[in-house]
């Protein structure tokens, strides 16, 4: 074979090598968490009834694809390489079908799967969409070059089908098929593909209880029902320009060279990929994930590197802070503004309460853990089941002894891979009591939950809840500093004079001291009959921060000095 | 492989897995009842139910002998008890007035065991069609997929008859007109929300049931037994969150009223006895005859101190043809509990009601049990043959007053299931039987959603989906005027 052929045969593979290890570099390293999120909110079973039930709708098949292919997303790696390979998979489909066109149009085929990765910084853009347009490309593939009545009636019989199996992106197949008749001279096929095309969805309106909107745009396309999967609907678009132009027949296809021309367009193109990323969602999933794993120490060596500031982001520092014991001390040597760090507003969606539904269950919440997560999974968009929800509520039921309820939840956690072996050790441990008072974690959790003393949860009253928590069970340490903190975030002195002295404690934290010295000084002019100990330097330091602050000295010459006290952070932040 | 080589393996495979299933052969004699899932042993069941498809808990496999008094009988072997339907409702034909006697053996690991064969009772006392109820997620405040459905009680198919993957909203308190489909009422809540009202088979119409004059959109409604009239409560709703583990969820009214909706009209009428200031009148429905209007009242109560003072008693008012009495008549007062869906029995005989320690939402407590009244004898008793430990709560009547349906959460304390027990004329009930399923163990553990407000339907409900949809969708609404009762 002369070179030149040599090099025509491997370089389209070498150039789909390159673009799947660069797609999976790029997302395994800007967006891990993204691929981890997408994971989390789905819970695929291997079962025939599962199976049924996801792929008895239009694009149920490619939905059940995309969640078999997601669930390996709980691995970062793992999901970045499954997206480069779909992506992949989509550029090789491409290159082949606009092999008989100019050889400068080979190099565009990487504008496709380049706009779909760009649409995928877009988190809840589910994979239906570019798993339903690998099966049309792949499908259309089946049909190049070929012609006859036969393979037209063939080809049109499958449209149907197809929009069942892939979904409305199944009309790449059919624009496909028809721009294959035009050139044909098949003007009747051509007319036959598009009509049929257009009746599927309005005949699955008829079927299936979804909304015309729906059944055009996608039915699980994209995460909330009502918002188009706008993307990979452009990369459809230009696959299709794409293989109309390929379709033109050229007397000569152009030197070898020509099909590094689409490197003026794809380079810039690529470039833009790192706007698609949200880096500010990337944190939060960040955290929400090293929350999830207890990764404690990995959440405060991040927030020495980068300070959160957002409530989610500092609620689970903060957390983090309670659990590894340096709350009392270390807390305000990082960004704190008010309660809602603490514990963030409930608000109705499907992300923002899992992780207070975490610092609930840490604390002993069972029922408000349970409240919460249980929201989390009624509010995912899409209707699906959360695996990570099934597993918290799993365990809350089974602290609550509620056998009946755990095996329901633990039951489809057997049917899927990763969460197997966890589930079916814990059906092991239903309605056996001792082994579950012995368990490192749920024994403590049943001694910490209150029982026998109800009352009703409220939002606005958190240190009185976290108090009663403290007062059933004094070995919950964390409801008691969780509890000193909310008061302290809420700048409310008086009510930390009061529940600071439930806990007796050989040395007063730093912190402690700082607010109990503020509290003494609005109404004392000295320390001499302060009643908690404290050191010269302390009281000094104080009224240096106070004259500091009289003297309306600039806040940034302050926060040099004091910017790690509670003082600073009681007379700056918060307001 | 060439075809004949094929059809010896699928042979092979056949004759295997025959003879691997081990027949039933001296099986160890227990004398004692067999445990199965759902407990169908001494229930009484109409002729025209679905097959009582069960597993015995923790067997391999089973084989049973179904025998009715005429000597037919059906062999079922299997992982779980899966009776043919056809056989089934022979069986069930010829049995009625009588029992079918259900001979188990059952596999375990250390081989086959007969049980002692029990009787199910079927009545001569048919049902009806079937059932529509809502099935959603026994949640908070947030759900996810749910609509209403309806189910064929002499098979197993369920439809959905609307499901808000075609809106983005809610689906609740469906009601008929005595079973009658052609009388129908249906909220929607959320961004498209609104009641659907089709009386007498005809359109279905959007409407808009709030007034300045009401508290809000109007709730339980319960059709006038003529079908002109809708009674329907307004409620400001309000839910809270128990710490304590044995409760989860309180869902308590700070306000509610009454009002009768006139189709003919269009007019929400309202009485002063139905509109008092400090009482919370709520939970409609009519007597058969038409003449009164029962409902449920407490005194208002301060949240959430008093919360567990809030028992509702049951009363009524005369109702003529679109005028509501000024006299409210006590029925039950609010003595030892509160009381809850006051429901008549179409024959006039029975009031059904459910009774907890406090409240009206009785599906988070536990304590809430179903009691009929005798409307003869005005004395009410708890229907302990049909009662659990967990909350019993919302209950309708066969059109025939023969057979009533409710939900109960016996089954995981959670998931409202649905039962179904015989009431005689003279108020004895039968042991209730769980809604019948296929593989009812996988059905019912695979079920995360609760079934809500079951109502008897006589026949197939016509609701055109894709026309409901797009009502939904639309923004016109049909507003309600208002007057005061004369």
């Amino acid at each position: 074979m002369i070179k030149s052929q040599r090099i025509e045969k491997i370089l389209p593979e070498a150039a789909s090598l390159l673009f799947f290890a660069a797609m999976m570099l790029f997302f395994g390293l800007s967006q891990p968490y993204h691929i981890h999120y997408r994971e989390q909110y789905q819970l695929f079973q291997w079962s025939w009834d599962y199976f049924r039930a996801v792929a008895s709708c239009p694009g149920g098949l490619a939905d059940w694809l995309s969640r078999a292919l997601v669930q390996f997303f709980y691995y970062a790696w793992a999901g970045a390489a499954i997206i480069a390979a779909i992506l992949t998979a989509i550029r090789m489909l491409l290159r082949r079908l606009c092999d008989n066109g100019w050889t400068f149009l080979r190099s565009f085929t990487f504008i496709p799967p380049l706009i779909i990765a760009f649409g995928l910084g877009d988190e809840n853009l589910m994979l239906d969409a570019p798993v339903g347009l690998l099966l049309s490309l792949g499908l259309l593939l089946c049909f190049k070059n070929r012609s006859g009545r036969t393979s037209e009636v063939a080809g049109e019989i499958l449209i149907p089908l197809l929009y069942m199996a892939a979904g409305p992106v199944s009309a790449v197949y059919a624009f496909g098929l028809a721009i294959s008749a035009i050139y044909r001279k098949s003007p009747v096929s051509a007319v036959a593909d598009i009509v049929l095309m257009a009746l599927c969805p309005i005949a699955a309106h008829y079927i299936f209880p979804y909304p015309l909107q729906r059944l055009v745009q996608g039915i699980h396309y994209h995460r909330y029902p009502l918002l188009p999967a706008l993307w990979p609907w452009i990369a459809a678009a230009a696959s299709l320009i794409l293989i109309a132009v390929a379709n033109i027949r050229v007397k000569r296809q152009g030197p070898l060279w020509h099909s590094l021309l689409g490197l003026l367009v794809i380079v810039p193109l690529a470039a833009q990929l790192p706007k698609s990323i949200d880096k500010d969602k990337e944190e939060s999933m960040k955290y929400d994930f090293m929350v999830r794993m207890r990764q404690w120490n990995k959440i405060m060596m991040c927030a020495d590197r980068d300070m959160p500031s957002k409530p989610m982001t500092v609620s689970c520092l903060n957390l983090a802070l309670a659990m590894s014991g340096r709350i009392t001390d270390h807390q305000f040597e990082y960004f704190q503004n008010g309660p809602d760090g603490l514990f963030p507003t409930f608000t109705k969606d499907f992300t923002s309460p899992l992780p207070t539904s975490e610092i609930f269950y840490h604390l002993g919440m069972i029922n408000s853990s349970r409240h919460y997560t249980y929201e989390v999974q009624e509010a995912i968009p899409d209707f699906q089941k959360s695996a990570r929800c099934h597993k918290r509520l799993a365990e809350c039921c089974l602290i609550d002894g509620e056998y009946k309820l755990a095996a329901k939840y633990l039951k489809p956690l057997t049917r899927t891979i990763f969460y197997r072996s966890w589930a079916l050790n814990a059906l092991n441990l239903l309605g056996d009591e001792e082994a579950i008072n012995a368990h490192p974690e749920y024994g403590p959790a049943r001694q910490k939950r209150i029982s026998g003393n109800d009352f009703f949860f409220s939002d606005t009253e958190m240190d009185s809840m976290l108090g009663l928590l403290y007062v059933h069970n004094n070995d919950n340490t964390l409801a008691y500093t969780m509890m000193s903190s909310y008061v302290l975030l809420s700048k409310n002195l008086d009510r930390f004079v009061e529940v600071f002295p439930i806990k007796k404690w050989e040395r007063i934290p730093d912190v402690y001291q700082q607010a109990l010295m503020l509290w003494w000084s609005r109404d004392h002019s000295d320390f001499n009959d302060y009643p908690w100990p404290c050191s010269r330097q302390a009281v000094e330091a104080l009224a240096k921060f106070l004259r500091m602050t009289q003297n309306g000295s600039n806040e940034a010459v302050v926060k040099r000095e004091f910017g790690r006290s509670y003082w600073y952070y009681y007379f700056y932040r918060y307001r | 492989m060439r075809p004949f080589l094929k059809h010896i393996c699928y042979l092979a495979a056949l004759c295997l897995s025959v003879l691997s299933c081990k027949p039933c052969r001296n099986p160890q004699q227990t004398g004692c009842l067999p445990e199965i899932f759902p407990d169908y042993a001494g229930v009484t069941i109409p002729a025209n139910i679905a097959p009582l498809d069960f597993e015995v808990s923790g067997a391999e496999r089973l084989e049973m002998e179904i025998s009715a008094p005429d000597g037919q009988s059906i062999k079922v072997r299997g992982p779980w008890a899966d009776i043919p339907l056809k056989k089934w409702h022979r069986l069930t034909a010829a049995a009625k007035g009588d029992s079918l006697k259900f001979a188990v053996c059952a596999l375990f690991e250390d081989g086959w065991k007969a049980y002692r064969p029990f009787g199910i009772y079927v009545s001569p006392d048919s049902i009806d069609y079937g059932l529509n109820y809502r099935l959603i997620a026994p949640g908070y405040e947030l759900y996810s997929h749910m609509g209403i459905y309806e189910r064929n009680l002499s098979n197993f198919e369920e439809r959905p008859l609307i499901e808000n993957t075609g809106f983005i909203g809610c689906v609740n308190c469906h009601s008929y007109c005595k079973g009658d489909p052609s009388f129908m009422s249906l909220h929607i809540r959320g961004d498209h929300g609104g009641t659907l009202i089709r009386s007498k088979g005809g359109e279905l119409e959007a409407c808009n049931t709030s007034t300045s004059e009401t508290l809000g959109s109007c709730v339980y409604p319960y059709w006038h037994p003529g079908g002109r009239y809708i009674a329907y409560s307004t409620n400001t709703t309000r839910q809270a969150f128990h710490q304590s583990p044995d409760k989860l969820v309180e869902v308590f009214d700070l306000d509610s009223d009454l009002q009768v909706y006139d189709t003919h009209t269009n007019t929400l009428i309202t009485a002063p006895s139905i509109k008092r200031e400090g009482i919370l009148e709520t939970m409609p429905s009519f007597s058969p005859d038409g003449g009164r209007l029962y409902f449920t009242a407490a005194e208002h109560q301060p949240i959430p101190s008093g919360l567990t003072q809030v028992r509702y008693g049951l009363y009524y008012v005369d109702f003529h043809d679109g005028a509501i009495g000024s006299e409210i008549h006590e029925v039950v007062a609010p003595q030892e509990g509160s009381i809850a869906f006051p429901r008549p029995s179409y024959d006039g005989r029975f009031i059904l009601y459910t009774k907890a320690a406090y409240g009206n939402f009785h599906a988070w407590h536990s304590s809430s049990d179903l009691m009929l009244l005798n409307l003869e004898t005005g004395e009410s008793r708890p229907l302990d043959e049909a009662n659990s430990p967990d909350a019993e709560s919302y209950h309708s009547w066969s059109t025939g007053s023969r057979w009533i349906v409710f939900g109960s959460r016996r089954d995981d304390g959670l998931h409202t299931r649905l039962y179904i027990s015989h009431i005689d004329p003279d108020g004895r009930c039968g042991k209730p039987f769980m809604l019948p399923q296929k593989n009812p163990r996988k059905y019912y553990d695979c079920h995360l959603r609760s079934y809500n407000v079951p109502e008897f339907v006589l026949r197939p409900v016509e609701f055109d989906r894709v026309k409901a949809e797009k009502i939904i969708n639309r923004p016109e609404r049909k507003a309600f005027s208002f007057r005061w009762s004369d």
